[in-house]
């Protein structure tokens, strides 16, 4: 049948192609598919839904000013436009930073969103306290791990967003989990926080830990 | 795959096997399947996937971004300059029919008869003015 395209089935190489030559529709498509986990990687790494939304607008500007532009093959846009995202986040991390320093700015706190299905799944200070972990990481390291847990990419990709090569992303992450792991092993020790799994949080688990770090000690050797 | 293998594995990619690459599942499920450790390790990396998850899960941000979006095009319209390949072709083109207007007017009012040299150079056949005699 003669008509218009299918724009929901093309790729997003081809979108973008549309969208240079001033496709709206083509465009909206674009936005519809990235947009929601742009924004939740800009949220989670700024803490801030102000920020993330004017982040995520901004990345999506720069990716209709970058349509005419646009290379197929060249990159992919799923990865670029975390890329853009990302640095801009950084961007703004850092601008906030400097301003807090001079004492022009307060610190951005964290939004304080409405409990979802996910607040409610794990202890509300539990997860206060994994968010606050994670807003502590170093900004690679909360980018790498952002991009692998909301966006879904693999190592490769996200190496490309954040220039960085597919090893050292795989590092990025390591650190990134690791430290988080050594928080939470430090809240255990510290005690229970909310109403954790009493499998985590009873003696026997703290002593099942022991037994299987000493195990480890010993398949080691 | 050693524990400290297994263990940087899942500190990585996470503790959802379909994440692991090719190339390290099989030696980490052989791992699994064989030492307490591991799977320790492995329950562990579990729990903090999901803690990982619920810390990271945003909400929805709904239609509402994607129409400021779209709305805000306006102010950021595509950018409509030619690009290096297209000035190029544009401006090759137009040397050559500046080329062939000025064989025909040289043509036209006599002089030297280098109409060959000109025809091959605007074909492309000459790359310098100074190929011709």
């Amino acid at each position: 049948m003669e008509g218009r395209p299918d724009v929901d089935s093309e790729d997003d190489d081809t979108l973008m192609s549309r969208a240079a030559a001033g496709d709206r529709r083509a465009f909206a498509l674009l936005v519809t598919r990235h947009a929601e986990r742009v924004r939740a990687v800009a949220l989670r790494f700024s803490g801030n839904a102000a920020d993330a939304d004017d982040v995520t607008q901004q990345a999506f500007f720069a990716a209709w000013r970058e349509a005419a532009n646009w290379q197929r093959g060249r990159a992919r846009f799923g990865t670029w436009i975390y890329r853009v995202a990302v640095n801009r986040c950084i961007d703004l991390s850092r601008r906030r930073r400097v301003r807090s320093w001079l004492s022009l700015d307060a610190v951005a706190e964290p939004a304080d969103e409405a409990p979802d299905a996910a607040d409610r799944a794990v202890q509300r200070s539990e997860l206060e306290a994994v968010r606050r972990d994670i807003l502590a990481l170093p900004e690679k390291q909360r980018a790498a791990l952002l991009l692998a847990v909301q966006a879904e990419k693999g190592t490769a990709e996200i190496g490309a967003a954040l220039g960085v090569s597919e090893g050292a992303a795989e590092q990025l992450l390591v650190r990134a989990r690791r430290t988080l792991r050594e928080r939470a092993r430090e809240r255990m020790q510290d005690g229970p926080v909310g109403a954790r799994p009493a499998s985590d949080t009873d003696s026997g688990g703290a002593d099942r830990r022991r037994a299987a770090g000493a195990k480890r000690a010993e398949e080691r050797r | 795959m050693t524990i400290e293998e297994f263990e940087t594995l899942l500190l990585a990619h996470g503790a959802n096997p379909r994440h692991w690459p090719a190339g390290r599942r099989a030696a980490a499920e052989a791992l699994l399947a064989e030492s307490e450790v591991a799977r320790a390790l492995f329950d562990e990396a579990k729990r903090l996937d999901a803690a990982i998850a619920a810390g990271t899960a945003a909400p929805a941000a709904g239609g509402a971004l994607a129409a400021r979006i779209l709305a805000g095009l306006d102010a950021a319209p595509p950018e409509r300059v030619f690009g290096l390949g297209r000035l190029f072709a544009w401006s090759g083109s137009t040397a050559a029919a500046a080329l062939m207007a000025g064989f025909l007017v040289g043509h036209a009012i006599g002089g030297p008869d280098h109409s060959a040299n000109l025809l091959a150079l605007t074909a492309g056949e000459l790359t310098e003015i100074e190929a011709m005699p």
